[in-house]
């Protein structure tokens, strides 16, 4: 075969090696950042970052910010994250392991200072077709709170606080420990 | 070890081409200048945007989680007369406060994500007029102050989060004060 023929053939090969690289390698990248800056701590649990860790992982969040972090796993089921927070400004973004953003929320929008927010798996379409699963819909407000869904088990849950004085930060860590992160009860 | 036929050379670059293209395009596709004549240029973060996928990718490639979509991320890295912004210079940030409720500046060292100092919305200190003036030097500074990173070059990168609905993002300028 001729050389043009190969040509085309590199071609053809870089372009899909592009779009794959593009798609999958930061996500990939991200996911292993993600277990090595959270290293030692459990899904399904809260947890405030420290301030060097808070902005290598989100670039909003300087170290003069408060950052508390529920990583999720929705391999044993529904996880609930109930958040105690200062009345001040504050932001909740849920994103999955790949790092897209599935669900926001803030304190206007929130309302209220506490709250509460399930996670769960998104139906998958048969569970629609059937409707077997939960009643409820995404977004639907109930009596729990919130609810948001992410097609991928694992994910991270990322509270934001900016602070004006580092002086206020003991005092908005004690409110924001009060939070938590754990498996929904059967 | 033989010599490679021209098929394995042939698929080695395509192979070679798709990686460098991606990590090139990861970069700085998703990096629009804010108006043709801006130095300003802001990661594409918003839905439906077709280089949406490239500006996520930026973020998580460098370990990061992409800004909250309720946020605007500008990045410069050029003054006013367009020179390279330099760590051994001084500079002065000036312009009007962004309507938002809440926004950060920092400056970082060419190419990274990470700051190295800021000044946020919280600890500004703004003139009568309501205007933002701060200084980007090695050495201390009266006023709003950001210390550049230890060497080489620097980009100034600001994030608005939440600004206000219909109120227009007044970007400041950068002027070289001397080095």
């Amino acid at each position: 075969m001729g050389r043009s023929f190969w040509i085309v053939v590199a071609l053809l090969v870089g372009a899909i090696v592009h779009i794959s690289y593009v798609l999958f390698a930061p996500g990939f990248l991200f996911a292993r950042q993600l277990e090595q800056s959270t290293k030692g701590k459990p899904y399904n649990s809260f947890f405030i970052s420290s301030p060097a860790n808070q902005s290598a992982l989100l670039p909003v969040a300087s170290s003069k910010s408060v950052v508390g972090i529920c990583k999720f796993d929705l391999g044993n089921g529904s996880v609930e994250l109930n958040a105690k927070l200062p009345r001040s400004y504050w932001t909740l973004s849920i994103y999955s392991q790949s790092g897209r953003q599935v669900y926001a929320l803030n304190d206007v929008q929130a309302g209220t200072s506490e709250f509460k927010v399930e996670l769960a798996k998104t139906k998958t379409f048969f569970q629609q077709l059937m409707g077997n699963g939960r009643a409820e819909e995404a977004t639907q407000i109930e009596n729990l709170g919130w609810h948001a869904e992410t097609s991928e088990p694992r994910g991270i849950a990322v509270i934001w606080i900016p602070i004006a004085d580092e002086l206020m930060r003991p005092q908005i860590e004690t409110i924001m420990a009060g939070s938590t992160c754990k498996v929904q009860a059967p | 070890m033989g010599r490679l036929s021209f098929p394995a050379i042939a698929l080695l670059a395509g192979v070679l081409l798709g990686v460098i293209s991606a990590m090139n395009a990861l970069s700085s596709v998703g990096l629009k200048p804010v108006t043709t004549t801006s130095k300003w240029s802001e990661w594409q973060l918003s839905g439906g945007n077709a280089t949406l996928i490239y500006s996520l990718g930026h973020f998580l490639g460098d370990g990061q989680l992409p800004p909250p979509k309720s946020a605007r991320y500008f990045v410069r890295s050029t003054d006013e007369d367009g020179n390279s912004l330099r760590v051994d210079c001084v500079y002065v940030v000036e312009g009007k406060v962004t309507p938002a409720r809440w926004w950060t500046m920092s400056v970082a060292p060419a190419g990274t994500l990470a700051p190295r100092s800021e000044l946020s919305a919280g600890e500004a200190v703004l003139s009568q007029d309501s205007n933002l003036k701060v200084t980007i030097s090695a050495r201390p500074a009266s006023g709003n102050w950001i210390v550049p990173a230890e060497r080489g070059g620097l980009s100034l990168h600001f994030i608005v989060n939440e600004a206000v609905l219909g109120q227009d993002i007044s970007l400041p300028t950068i002027t070289k004060s001397g080095c």
